[in-house]
């Protein structure tokens, strides 16, 4: 956990790549040279309910993705991947693709946010449990 | 570099959870957000000054602003940022965020007011709330208030790190940058709409506050309806219109 704990560089993370036991592939880069070919989103399940993780909130090059979710209503993963995508091409001027991976959890995840009223739709997922 | 998902769910410390929040702090913060460079004034936008002269004649004449004349600045905002939301590729994907973006800006019915002294460097001190990332912190002797607001005196999250633990974090991390990043803020107020007038109040000590603020200090707006759980509301602004 201590790998999103940062010294004093100023250095934003993308989440790469995630295995079945849920081990997060993150790198590091300044803003401008985060380009990376895949982004991985992540979001919690448990009782049938997501959730979103404050931390990746805040460390996340990619963010903010509550911005769009509960304050733009954006109400599904695919339109969020769809306005991130769009937002990457226009400002950076880099065509990346975008992954949901969807941690299944035993019990209620801490230090996140309830997503209500939003779904999955149609995106490229990678499903881990617990 | 890797980090586990299981354990970012569940095995987090409050510590680790603080060091996190305090290692986002970045002059380029991404998307969605503003950077420091762009919180400056706009014209006709709410000014300290506007903001102060609005109040006080609002409290002699009992006159309050309708949702139009409040959010005027933000519609011709977004008048604006519709051209450069044109240009993306995915047309759809621009009419989604044009209308997402004008619900957002007036479908609420109570706004938070906060004003960021941008022109005003504090160092790291107890009992100062900061803008930082867009959210509003607050270091105290037991703890560290993510989201506070000070109208209410509270904050949507208590994370239980005491000021020594806060201090050598914010040692550790922000050796020589800590008052570019970390902002003296405070919530000065509350605008609240009943149909389409909306009444600014204010806390009597929040008022002398906004009387003492440099006047160059930036005043914006947040949905409370639509995001008051949200610690990291303050990223995108509402802007007020100018109080002549």
């Amino acid at each position: 956990m201590n790998n999103l704990i940062r010294n004093s560089e100023c250095v934003s993370c993308t989440i790469t790549d995630v295995d079945k036991n849920g081990n997060a592939e993150v790198m590091f880069s300044g803003f401008r040279q985060a380009r990376f070919e895949t982004s991985v989103i992540i979001l919690y399940e448990y009782g049938g309910s997501y959730y979103y993780p404050t931390t990746l909130e805040y460390r996340l090059i990619d963010n903010n993705v509550l911005y769009l979710i509960e304050e733009l209503s954006v109400n599904s993963m695919e339109k969020v991947f769809q306005v991130l995508s769009s937002s990457m091409e226009k400002e950076e001027r880099w065509t990346n693709k975008f992954v949901l991976c969807l941690a299944h959890l035993n019990k209620k995840p801490k230090y996140c946010h309830e997503l209500k009223n939003f779904e999955i739709g149609n995106v490229e997922l990678i499903e881990i449990y617990e | 570099m890797a980090i586990n998902l299981f354990d970012l769910a569940h095995n987090l410390s409050p510590k680790q959870y603080a060091e996190i929040i305090l290692s986002s702090g970045d002059y380029f913060p991404g998307f969605y957000r503003f950077t420091m460079g762009t919180r400056t004034y706009e014209h006709d936008q709410m000014t300290v000054s506007g903001l102060i002269k609005y109040y006080l004649n609002q409290q002699t004449t009992n006159q309050y602003r309708n949702r139009g004349q409040w959010f005027q600045k933000s519609f011709e905002r977004m008048n604006s940022l519709d051209e450069r939301l044109k240009s993306r590729s995915d047309y759809s994907v621009y009419e989604l965020l044009s209308k997402k973006y004008k619900d957002w800006i007036d479908c609420g019915d109570s706004y938070d007011v906060v004003v960021i002294e941008t022109h005003n460097k504090k160092p790291f001190l107890m009992n100062e709330t900061y803008f930082y990332m867009g959210a509003l912190i607050r270091f105290t002797e037991e703890n560290i208030l993510l989201g506070y607001d000070d109208y209410r005196d509270e904050s949507v999250e208590t994370i239980p790190i005491n000021f020594n633990e806060s201090s050598e974090i914010i040692d550790r991390i922000y050796k020589e940058n800590f008052s570019d990043l970390f902002l003296p803020a405070k919530i000065v107020g509350n605008i609240n709409f009943v149909g389409e007038m909306g009444e600014l109040k204010m806390s009597d000590s929040l008022f002398e506050h906004t009387l003492m603020v440099d006047s160059n200090s930036v005043v914006i707006a947040s949905n409370r309806t639509k995001s008051s759980e949200l610690s990291m509301r303050w990223a995108k602004d509402i802007c007020l219109t100018e109080y002549e």
